[in-house]
Order: C-alpha cells, then sequence, then structure tokens
C-alpha cells in the first residue's frame, strides 16, 4: 500500500471526524473467497418491493386461517407449487409513516420523516444495508441495488432505490438490466499491469479531488459541513470499493450463467430479466444482498391493461380491480419464477440456494392508502424463520421487527433496527 | 386594482396566511375529547398508553406532532371513537378532523423550519449540464445521472440534493466526455495555432467557417426509388409468386415459389389489395417527380436527412463524420392545397426500427405546394450523438391503422398525402464563438516557456474558470499536475495529457458545490462574487458571465441600481428561458402531464407533439409576462393567449400560423386566456381518459388560492359501493359529501372541479359528458359547472369561477412568492420567512404585481445577500 493511500485514510477519518472505520483491507492477492474456505454455502439477502399496494380482498389469505394450514388466496396462486416454502405475514406496520404514496421510502428502514428538527425529510439505514455489512466483506460487491426507470408515480415515494446508507442517505440503483449485467459479469479486458496502473491512478484522482474537498471545506456551517460529508463519503466508498478491486484484481470475474438481456425490457419482461440477474449474481457470489425496486406502470401496461398505476391502486369494481387483480397475479407468477430458478441452482453441499438466501417481498402500502398490515411474503432458509406458515402478528407490530428476526437469523450482530422493540418471535422456526 | 364593492366582504374561503404559533387545536375542540375519548383514554384507563384527558392542543415538538399524527390517523381510519361506542356526529367530526389535519401541516412545517438556513447546495442534474455548456461550449447528456426530483421539493433545494460514490464517478465520466467533446468541437484551433495574445472571438469562428458544408439532396430521387422498390419487389413481387402457387395444382409447398407458407401467401395478396392502389396513386401523383410525398402508414411515411457518417440510403459508401457542433437542418416544403388545414404539421424526431418514431419537434407548413416555404431547424451535433433526423406528418401512431382502414373503406385509397417536400439540406458546423476556457487550452506554447509550466498555468487557469472566479489551493494544482504528467508519461500528447486533470476539476467540489463557507454563528453578507454567483444560477441555472463576474470584482453590485440592471439584462438573455422553464414546471407541478397516457382514441388530437406545445404555452405565457413587463395576475384571467400555430388549430382560434408561442388576442366569449384556459393544466388534473375533479380542484386551491388541502390521508376508508351504478361524475363525488373523514376536504375540492367540468381530459371544450361501463350500461349528461366555494360565494358558471379566482390576484401571489423563495434561496420555505415573504409581495403589490418586481425584490433582499 503506497503512503499516499495511507494518508488519505488517516484524512478521511478526521476530516469526517467520524468513528466509522475504514474496512482493513487485506494485502494484495489475499483471497476472500468464502466458498474457498469453507464448504458451507454463505447467506444471502434479498429484498423486493413492488410500491402500490395489492388488492385487499383477494391477496391476504384469511386472518382465520392461520398456521401451515391455509388456503392461498387468488393474488399468490401462482406461488402454490411454493407453498410450503414461505411465508405470508400480516399485522406489520411503520408506525410513523403517513404518507399514501410512499411504499417504499421507509419499508426497510422503519423512520420517522419528521425525526430531525429543521428538516422536512429525515430516513435512516434500511435493513438490507445492515445486512451488507455484515454479509458484504467477502463478495466483489458488498450489495447490488437494482432499480426501474419506471418508479415516478409507481407508489414507491422519495429515494433512488430502496437503499438508504448508514447515514440515512438514498443509494442510487441500476436501473437498466445491461448496465447491470456488465457491473457483474464483464470483465476489465485489460492487461493486469494496465489495470494496476489505472487503480493507482483512480487513487491519485481521489486525492486530488480530496484536497479541493479540505479547500472547500474550510469554515463552512455545519449542515454544509454535513453537506460536504456526503462527498467524503463517497469518496470512502469508492476507496473502500478500490481496495476491493485490488484484492480482487487478479481474479476473473465469474462467467455469467445467463447471457446479456436484451436493451429496452419494460415491464414483465424487466422484472423477470432483473430476477434473472438476482439469480445469477448470488450464484456467482458477487454479492450476496440484492435490493430491486420494482416497475408498476410499465408492468400494467406490459399486462395490456390502459388503467395508469395510481388509478389501479384506487381499484374499484370493474377495469380497475381487474387490472390490480391481473398485477397481483402476474407479480406472484414472477415470484414463483424465482423461487424455481433459486432452487434450481446447488450449492458445494448439496443445498439449493434458496435454502441459503432469506428473501423479503412486500411494500409499505397495504392497499389503496391504507398503510397497516404491509404485505409481506418471507422466504428462503437462510434466517430460519419458520416457512409455509400464515402468520398473523398482534395489530401494529412494528415492520421494523420483522427485519431484525431476518437480520439477526442470517447472524447480523444487531439489537434493534428502525422503530423495532424486538423480534417476532412468532416467525421463529 | 379596482374590485366590485361586494368582493370586500366575503372571503373565497377561510384566510390562507396561517403563523408557526398557530399550530394549536382551538380549545373548543377538547369538548369533542370529552364527550367521545377520555371514557377510555383518561388518567385511570389510559388504554393503549394514550392519556387524552390532559392532552396539550399546542403542537410545538415532534412528539407532540407525532401524537396527533396517531389521533388524526385513528378518527380517520374510523377506528376510534370503536363502533361499540357513542359516536361523533358528521358535522363535528368532520370540523374536528379538518382543524386536526391542518394544524398538523402548519405544526409539520414549523418543526422542519430552516430559520433562514441555506444548505450548501450542488449543481443538479440541469444546472451541470448548462455550466459544463458555458464552460466548454459542449452539451452532455445527463440522464445517467440520478433524477433530482422526487422528494417534492424544487430541484434547487440543496438538502434534498445528494451525492454518492456512484454518482462521484458519473461525474468523471461525463467530466471526460465533455472535454472529448470541447476537443473534437474545436479541433480547427488544434490545428490553426494562433497567438495567445489574440486567440478568441473573430479568428476562432473562421477557423470553423472554413469547415462548414452544404449538402443539398433532390428528395425524388431516393423517394421514387423507395417506393418502386418496396412496391415492385415485396408486394407485387409478393403477389406474383402468391397468385403462381394459387394457380399451380398445389403439389409444391409455396416454399417452392419463395414464400414461406400457406398463411403467407394469403397475406400477400391481402397486403396487395390493400397497398397497390395507394402505391400507385403515389407514383403517378406529379408531385412525386419533383420531390417526395408523406404518405402514412408503408408507402413513404418519413423523409430524412443524414448527417456523415450517416449514409442516405443503405448502398451508400461510408463517408467520414461531420465534426461536432451546431448545424442547420433545411427542407423546402409545402401543404397540398386540397389538403384539410388540420394536417398542416410536420414532425421531426429520431427513427428507430425497433422503438420507432419518437418526435423532437413540431413545425407548422403553412406554405401550399405553389409556393413552398423553407423550413430551417437548428440541431446540435454531438460525436456520439443521432446524426440521423426524420420528418413526418403529425399524426397520433395509434391512429394511423384506423385512418388507413377508414381510407380504404370510403375511398379505395390510403389517406392521400398532406405534406410534400421538395428538397432537403444540412449546413454546418455553424460558427460559434469559442469559450475563454477553451480558447486558453489551445493557446501556444512561447518557446522558452517549460512544458511543466505552461500545464500548470493553464490547469490553474482552467480550476479557476471552474470553481466561478476561486483560487484552487497550490498543492490541488500540483496533484492536477502530477495526473498531467502521469498520462503524458504513459504517451499522451501534451494537450491530450490535460484531458484527466480537467475531468478531475470538474469532479471536485469546487465545481460541484455552490459553496459559501461561514463559521460564525451569526449570518455575513455574501461576498459580491457569491452574490453573483446566487443571481447567475437564479435566473440562467448557469454561472455568472463575464460581465457579471467583472461587476463582481470592482464591487459595483453593492450598488442596488447596478444589481436591478443585472436582474434585468440576465432576464432578458435567452438563457433565463432555464428558469422559466424550471420554475414554471416545478412550482405549477406540470410532471404530471407525464405520469399517464391519454387515450388516442378519446382525444384523438391530444398527441405527444400537441402535449408538448400546450406544456410549453404554460411556460411561454409565463415567460412572455416575464419580458413584456406585465402582472402575475394575468395568469388568473387574461385577453390574450400566448400560442403557436398547432395550439391556435387545437384551440380551434383562427389567423395564426408558424411555430413561435406568441400573445394572440381573443374573442371576448371564449374559455381560453389564462392557466384554467390551458389544455395542460386541465389535461393534468385528468388519468388522461377521463376528468378528475378532485385534481382540479385540489390544483386550484393550491396554486391559485393559496389554500393547499392537507395530504392525502393514509387509511381512510375507500367509497367503492357507487362503481357499479351509472350516476354522473358529480352524483358519483357526492358520495365525498358523506362520511367526515372524506367531507373535510373535500367540501372545498370538488365544487371547484365541478366549475372545470367543461373542459374534457385533454383540456378540450364540452358541454356534454358521458358515461359508460361495459355490463352497466350508458349514460349522458349536459355538464353542470355552477356551484359555490364552500363557505363563499356562488358560481354559476366556468367564467364566473374564473372571475372569482381573477378577483383574489393576491392568493396566487403569494404562493408564487412562497416558491420563488424556496426555488432562489434553495431551501424550504418556514415560518421565519414571513418578513421576507411580506416584503417581497409589498413592493410587487406596488406594481400591480408585475413578475419581475418579486424577482427584483427577492434579489434585492437581505436574505438572498446574506449567508
Amino acid at each position: 500500500m503506497n503512503s499516499s493511500a495511507l494518508s488519505r485514510r488517516h484524512f478521511l477519518r478526521s476530516a469526517a471526524g467520524s468513528l466509522v472505520a475504514l474496512p482493513f483491507l487485506p494485502s494484495l492477492g489475499f483471497r476472500a473467497f468464502a466458498a474457498e474456505k469453507s464448504t458451507t454455502p454463505p447467506k444471502r439477502m434479498v429484498f423486493l418491493g413492488f410500491g402500490f399496494g395489492v388488492t385487499n380482498e383477494t391477496w391476504f389469505p384469511d386472518v382465520k386461517q392461520t398456521g401451515a394450514d391455509y388456503t392461498l388466496p387468488l393474488g399468490l396462486a401462482p406461488l402454490g407449487r411454493h407453498k410450503n416454502d414461505f411465508t405470508v405475514v400480516q399485522g406489520c406496520t411503520n408506525k410513523f409513516t403517513n404518507e399514501a404514496h410512499w411504499g417504499s421510502t421507509f419499508w426497510l428502514t422503519g423512520a420517522n420523516r419528521y425525526a430531525e428538527p429543521g428538516q422536512s425529510f429525515h430516513n435512516s439505514i434500511s435493513a438490507d444495508q445492515v445486512a451488507a455489512g455484515f454479509l458484504g466483506g467477502d463478495t466483489r460487491y458488498a450489495s447490488i441495488q437494482l432499480n426501474s426507470p419506471d418508479v415516478q408515480n409507481s407508489g414507491h415515494g422519495p429515494g433512488l432505490s430502496l437503499a438508504w446508507d448508514q447515514r440515512g442517505k438514498p443509494l442510487a440503483g441500476l436501473e437498466n438490466p445491461v448496465v447491470a449485467y456488465h457491473r457483474l459479469f464483464s470483465d476489465d479486458k485489460l492487461p493486469l499491469e494496465q489495470r494496476q496502473a489505472a487503480l493507482k491512478q483512480k487513487r491519485s484522482v481521489l486525492d486530488t479531488v480530496l484536497d479541493d474537498a479540505r479547500r472547500v471545506q474550510r469554515g463552512l456551517s455545519k449542515s454544509d459541513t454535513d453537506k460536504l460529508e456526503e462527498y467524503f463519503q463517497s469518496i470512502r466508498d469508492i476507496e473502500t470499493r478500490l481496495g476491493k478491486d485490488e484484492q480482487w484484481l487478479t481474479v476473473p470475474k465469474v462467467k455469467s450463467p445467463m447471457p446479456e438481456p436484451k436493451p429496452g425490457l419494460a415491464g414483465r419482461e424487466e422484472i423477470k430479466v432483473m430476477y434473472d440477474l438476482i439469480v445469477a449474481a448470488l450464484q456467482t457470489d458477487a454479492t450476496r444482498v440484492l435490493t430491486y425496486r420494482q416497475p408498476v406502470n410499465t408492468l400494467l401496461a406490459s399486462l395490456g391493461t390502459k388503467v395508469a398505476s395510481h388509478d389501479m391502486s384506487h381499484y374499484t369494481p370493474g377495469d380497475r380491480t381487474e387490472a390490480s387483480q391481473k398485477r397481483d397475479t402476474a407479480q406472484s407468477e414472477l415470484l414463483a419464477g424465482l423461487f424455481d430458478k433459486l432452487k434450481d441452482v446447488k450449492e458445494a453441499d448439496g443445498s439449493s440456494l434458496f435454502d441459503n438466501t432469506c428473501l423479503a417481498y412486500g411494500s409499505n402500502i397495504r392497499t389503496i392508502h391504507y398503510l397497516d398490515n404491509c404485505p409481506t411474503v418471507l422466504a428462503g432458509g437462510a434466517a430460519r424463520i419458520k416457512l409455509g406458515q400464515h402468520i398473523v402478528l398482534p395489530k401494529d407490530t412494528p415492520l421494523a421487527n420483522v427485519w431484525l428476526t431476518l437480520l439477526q437469523g442470517i447472524g447480523a450482530n444487531v439489537e434493534r433496527h428502525g422503530d423495532s422493540t424486538g423480534i417476532a418471535k412468532e416467525l421463529l422456526a | 386594482m379596482r374590485l366590485p364593492l361586494w368582493f370586500a366582504v366575503f372571503c373565497l374561503t377561510a384566510s390562507t396566511t396561517i403563523r408557526a404559533d398557530e399550530a394549536v387545536v382551538p380549545e373548543k375542540h377538547r369538548q369533542f375529547f370529552e364527550t367521545y375519548c377520555t371514557e377510555c383514554h383518561d388518567a385511570d384507563k389510559q388504554k393503549g398508553k394514550l392519556r387524552l384527558d390532559n392532552v396539550s392542543l399546542k403542537l410545538d415538538s415532534v412528539e407532540s406532532a407525532e401524537r396527533w399524527q396517531k389521533i388524526l390517523n385513528q378518527v380517520n381510519s374510523g377506528e376510534m371513537p370503536p363502533e361499540d361506542s357513542k359516536q361523533p356526529e358528521k358535522g363535528a367530526k368532520t370540523e374536528f378532523l379538518d382543524t386536526v389535519a391542518n394544524t398538523l401541516v402548519v405544526a409539520r412545517k414549523a418543526l422542519s423550519d430552516q430559520h433562514g438556513n441555506i444548505t450548501m447546495r450542488r449543481l443538479n442534474r440541469r444546472e451541470y449540464k448548462n455550466t459544463i455548456r458555458e464552460l466548454l461550449g459542449v452539451e452532455v447528456d445527463v440522464r445517467d445521472l440520478p433524477k433530482d426530483s422526487g422528494s417534492g421539493a424544487f430541484d434547487t433545494v440543496g438538502s434534498a440534493l445528494f451525492m454518492s460514490s456512484d454518482q462521484f464517478e458519473q461525474y468523471l465520466t461525463l467530466g471526460r466526455k465533455a472535454i472529448d467533446e470541447a476537443y473534437a468541437t474545436h479541433k480547427p484551433l488544434m490545428q490553426q495555432p494562433v497567438a495567445k495574445t489574440d486567440n478568441t472571438g473573430p479568428q476562432d469562428a473562421s477557423a470553423i467557417v472554413s469547415l462548414k458544408k452544404t449538402e443539398r439532396r433532390e428528395t425524388e430521387v431516393l423517394a421514387t426509388r423507395q417506393v418502386r422498390g418496396l412496391f415492385t419487389g415485396y408486394f407485387a413481387g409478393g403477389y406474383k409468386k402468391a397468385k403462381a402457387w394459387m394457380a399451380s395444382d398445389r403439389s409444391k409447398p409455396p416454399k417452392d415459389f419463395g414464400l414461406p407458407d400457406e398463411d403467407e401467401v394469403k397475406f400477400r395478396i391481402l397486403e396487395y389489395e390493400r397497398y397497390a392502389s395507394s402505391f400507385a396513386a403515389y407514383l403517378a401523383n406529379p408531385l412525386s417527380d419533383t420531390g417526395s410525398l408523406l404518405v402514412s402508414k408503408t408507402i413513404f411515411p418519413r423523409e430524412s436527412i443524414a448527417l456523415p457518417p450517416d449514409a442516405q440510403s443503405p448502398g451508400d459508401k461510408a463517408r467520414p463524420a461531420v465534426p461536432p457542433g451546431n448545424y442547420l437542418l433545411r427542407l423546402r416544403i409545402g401543404r397540398l392545397p386540397d389538403a384539410p388545414k388540420e394536417r398542416a404539421f410536420l414532425e421531426m424526431g429520431l427513427y428507430q426500427k425497433e422503438s420507432g418514431f419518437s418526435p423532437l419537434g413540431a413545425y407548422h407548413i403553412s406554405a401550399t405546394t405553389t409556393a413552398p416555404q423553407i423550413l430551417e431547424i437548428p440541431v446540435k451535433i454531438t460525436s456520439d450523438g443521432p446524426h440521423t433526423f426524420s420528418f413526418r406528418e403529425k399524426v397520433d401512431p395509434n391512429l394511423v391503422q384506423e385512418l388507413q382502414d377508414v381510407s380504404m373503406r370510403t375511398t379505395g385509397f390510403g389517406p392521400p398525402p398532406a405534406l410534400w417536400i421538395d428538397w432537403v439540406e444540412w449546413e454546418g458546423p455553424l460558427a460559434e464563438p469559442t469559450p475563454p476556457a477553451i480558447a486558453d487550452l489551445f493557446a501556444t506554447q512561447t518557446p522558452d516557456t517549460p512544458e511543466t509550466q505552461l500545464a500548470r498555468t493553464q490547469l490553474e487557469q482552467f480550476a479557476v474558470r471552474a470553481f466561478r472566479g476561486l483560487t484552487p489551493e497550490p498543492s490541488y494544482v500540483a496533484r492536477l499536475l502530477d495526473l498531467f504528467e502521469a498520462r503524458r508519461k504513459a504517451g499522451d500528447s501534451f494537450r491530450d495529457a490535460l484531458k484527466e486533470p480537467i475531468s478531475v476539476v470538474l469532479s471536485s467540489p469546487g465545481f460541484l458545490y455552490l459553496s459559501e463557507p461561514n463559521s460564525s454563528p451569526t449570518r455575513r453578507p455574501l461576498t459580491q462574487r457569491e452574490v453573483a454567483t446566487r443571481l447567475s444560477y437564479l435566473i440562467w441555472s448557469a454561472p455568472p458571465d463575464a460581465a457579471l463576474l467583472a461587476l463582481s470584482q470592482n464591487g459595483d453590485l453593492r450598488n442596488p441600481e447596478i444589481l436591478a440592471k443585472q436582474v434585468d439584462r440576465l432576464l432578458e438573455d435567452p438563457r433565463s428561458s432555464a428558469f422559466t422553464s424550471a420554475f414554471v414546471q416545478q412550482w405549477l407541478g406540470l410532471e404530471r402531464l407525464d405520469f399517464f397516457q391519454f387515450d388516442s382514441k378519446l382525444h384523438r388530437t391530444f398527441d405527444d407533439s400537441t402535449k408538448a406545445a400546450a406544456r410549453m404555452e404554460v411556460i411561454e405565457t409565463f415567460a412572455s409576462l416575464l419580458q413584456k413587463r406585465q402582472s402575475l395576475s394575468l395568469l388568473l384571467k387574461s385577453d390574450v393567449a400566448v400560442i403557436n400555430g398547432l395550439l391556435a388549430e387545437y384551440y380551434g382560434i383562427p389567423d395564426v400560423t408558424g411555430d413561435t408561442f406568441r400573445a394572440v388576442k381573443l374573442a371576448p366569449d371564449s374559455p381560453r386566456g389564462g392557466l384554467l384556459g390551458m389544455a395542460a393544466i386541465q389535461a393534468m388534473g385528468s388519468n388522461g381518459k377521463e376528468t378528475s375533479p378532485v385534481e382540479r380542484g385540489a390544483w386550484v386551491l393550491r396554486k391559485l388560492l393559496h389554500e393547499p388541502p392537507p395530504p392525502a390521508p393514509p387509511n381512510v376508508p375507500q367509497l367503492s359501493r357507487l362503481e357499479s351504478k351509472l350516476l354522473t361524475t358529480r352524483e358519483r363525488l357526492m358520495a365525498h359529501q358523506e362520511q367526515p373523514q372524506c367531507a373535510s376536504c373535500h367540501r372545498k375540492i370538488d365544487p371547484i372541479g365541478f366549475g372545470l367540468e367543461n373542459f374534457d381530459a385533454a383540456g378540450k371544450w364540452r358541454t356534454e359528458d358521458g358515461y359508460e361501463k361495459k355490463g352497466v350500461g350508458k349514460k349522458k349528461w349536459p355538464i353542470e359547472p355552477a356551484g359555490a366555494f364552500h363557505n363563499g360565494p356562488a358560481f354559476k358558471d366556468y367564467f364566473e369561477l374564473r372571475d372569482l379566482i381573477a378577483a383574489k390576484p393576491e392568493r396566487i401571489a403569494r404562493g408564487f412568492t412562497e416558491s420563488l423563495i424556496e426555488y432562489g434561496l434553495g431551501r424550504g420555505f418556514g415560518f421565519s420567512d414571513e418578513d421576507l415573504a411580506v416584503r417581497i409581495l409589498e413592493q410587487a403589490q406596488k406594481k400591480d404585481f408585475e413578475v419581475r418586481a418579486f424577482l427584483h425584490a427577492l434579489v434585492n433582499s437581505p436574505d438572498f445577500q446574506m449567508k
């Protein structure tokens, strides 16, 4: 490691005044394939957020039928073949959320928008980023955020993906499947020395912009210093990434198990190929944590309905209800397809990728403008929760309790998340 | 302004100016608690750990606001009071919900007040693009940068503009693209080195002029070849093969006759019968001998202009690419004399086989083929951008098939052509001044200057320009120089080696952030340079120009008269369209226009180009007020509409030709004139099919009357039971009045929306509406716009409604002022801005709410000139 990188890191600590330590980076050539060290497959975590809520009457199982013996309602029917492998949870809410059109902004954070006096918006770290802190160390990417170009007016609310960093700032997502594919699987074709030189050059670039950042920082007010801290943080993130690049420099990217996606996919085809990318990314261990903020408008269009997404969410008998139910079904079909693929991929110890993944699917919006009883489907074996169940938790259980349960289930050492009051013991196997 | 006397006696609705200390639920509502809540929520029981017997009615902390939010949510959702206990009477519950919802809005606003603190902001996407353009003279595609909007704040609000590592890398990439493009655009300068002392202006321009080329193409050659080729090859040829197989003994498969299967045989015969007459008609038309005819669907739907390296037709050999820069497309074009007047619009756009035609602009063709007009369209050519531009008659693509079928049925031919193009040409690159930063970079080395020294000077000069006049640290320049030298060692030429450090400058905080240091707890006056920067980003969304920077350097901007003159100068510069476009669209919420597709079958002429023109009408109307120093109140009612030929055709206003938007005098009984008469505004209040009186009413309350309804509450029970009945829109929405949860807001919103029902979902005037539902039936009814404001005056129709709103210009002025403060200062509007708002309003009112007066008052305020 060269001296300038060391001094930069030293500077980052002092300049930010924060205690967030930069990860200690192993020396060049160190290989961190968990799979190489042991045959126990690593744990993975996936969150799928779908914005506008579901058709209340036909998506939720009957609350009187709980446990393993329950009837799958119309909206979840396509998941029938996986009925033993997922759990529907009812009763959860993010109690601070009041925005009737924000299905994703606080979904994974449980934050109070108004918690910070003097600001009209506040958020906190999302569950996936907490997971990335524990699962992200050994992979090329600590986490990958997928997004859609069609998220305006889709009931997601502010944000750039489902993910929010430890300071509650939005993390950008990849919205183009082709770009995501290349991020995951395309190798830099340059010879090693040139890539090493390029890394060195990138470090010099970071040193240079930091030099100017220090000038700008001088004499800033507190809130401006906080603002500039985002810049420092982004450089720090790149620094971390460069460290990883260095670590992975001699390791070629794993060959993609899928072909490059066609450009211009939208709606159902987009979701399908993004799901394929999720499986491919997990299968090749490019990352262990993924989120995907799914499209709504283009999904409806691809199903041949002409109803706009917000009208669909205010479904009334007739066209709109039909559109809303069609959407529920299509989403469940896609999800069932994702489960199939995860089950098909076998790990070194004979288990499947599905067995080692914890997957959550849902939204902060139940239906129409209702924010209680967030629709929640949990699947996969990684978090060791009960599967094949319909669980009705006490009314208004913090959704963050579910996230906390999952996080602890995958081995994350956390005691609380968002507005959690404890784990949801009912979920434990 | 003179108002009828009776106006003074009442308000349209309740008073609108609220204060922070009013975040208090009136004492009278304690009665509501005592009657319905405290039986369970008292000191003894405290059911749900909630006590309401002693609850503070003051919402002065995050916690108390949260408690009231919970109370509101519980009553809204109907969960409280519980079903089996005493229920409040409807009227009392409505009043209670109305009060609590609005008090909570006040409290949230008070609690999020930034107290004048402006958070440092990074350049948003628009500003970044414009700043690069001013600095390097090139356009960058910023679509890869994360979107700045979405949180509901203006895109200038610093606290809502974030930065991430991905974004930083995008800046590096875009900066590199920009400098590459600048080099390519100004290459002539590198080939013709000029003396450092004289390297700007005319000399640079002449260097480019020498590259200028013109290429004209007579259109008939390619068009006829294409039409004839398609006809004889695919249509007549396929028909012949199909007929041959039909006539055979069918012992051999169609494959042996050159067609894949029997379906194809049938299809080819059908295709031929459907189109042969139209092909023949095209080739028989004498105009096809001297030009090309645009005939939709299959025959000859598009003409095109291809700049090298693109080929005019597929067989042409490759040509070297034209340099990037500004070009002109030119067409000699006319409308066929017998074509109906609504078919007089040409669309320019990009065509791709996969995605089809995407329009970039629409043009009014007012001349006929007997005396064609020359149409000139300026375009910017970039290295990796499109080089081929397509032209078609403006028509909704979803209607093309239907038009074809109807025409075939009635005439035996496809729709006849309406537009004829004699020739097409392109010319360029056009001379343009080289930006000083680029001129400096291309300055030649004097023989005795060491290379390193020259590079250092150039990089430092560039950084000063990029940082809008601030000097970078020597250590920073030294690091830039290191980057330069690393590239030099790697084999780059002197100038190429500068590219890397330059793209780093363009990703540095000094460039990306508008920083105004202040470490003391008290506020400080801005420096002159900072004032200049705030001003130019307010009006141009771009950095200050040399003239403004020069004034800031000699301190003249401290003089209010000089500052005011600069405001006027900046407003009169074409760059001020950055302000009008961005501000107006965000202020009025025009993004909603893109939230849904308009149903082509129901709204046949509201195609993409018409929608774009309708959006422009809003912006151009505001721009016209600004340029002509007119009053904001003309947005409420006006005897002119700022429109072009396309919109005039849509509105049915005669004698307006061409593409320039200008003020057109309206007939006295016209519903147009003012925002409410604009198609874009009414179309936003729809879902693309039907009108939404709720959206419209809420919009009027928010934007024109400054009485925004509280945000849509969560968990309110939805009314679905009426959907299976045949009811008028009004009957359906009257259900809102039944439940207190709905009535508390909808009693104010809905009547206004009903008053606007004469505008259909695409903003066209109508007198009748209808409803059709499969399995339920059909119903038609005349529009009945009459109604009354909640606790306010009655109106019998749209015109009276408009007049009532127009009589209260201070309402829109207030909302406009708050938005302007938010946009201009880059932070949310808070109660602590009350004095500022009042001062701006007072000054503007003295000038009868002249739009410019608001801007002058803002710029002249201490808030604008203090950190």
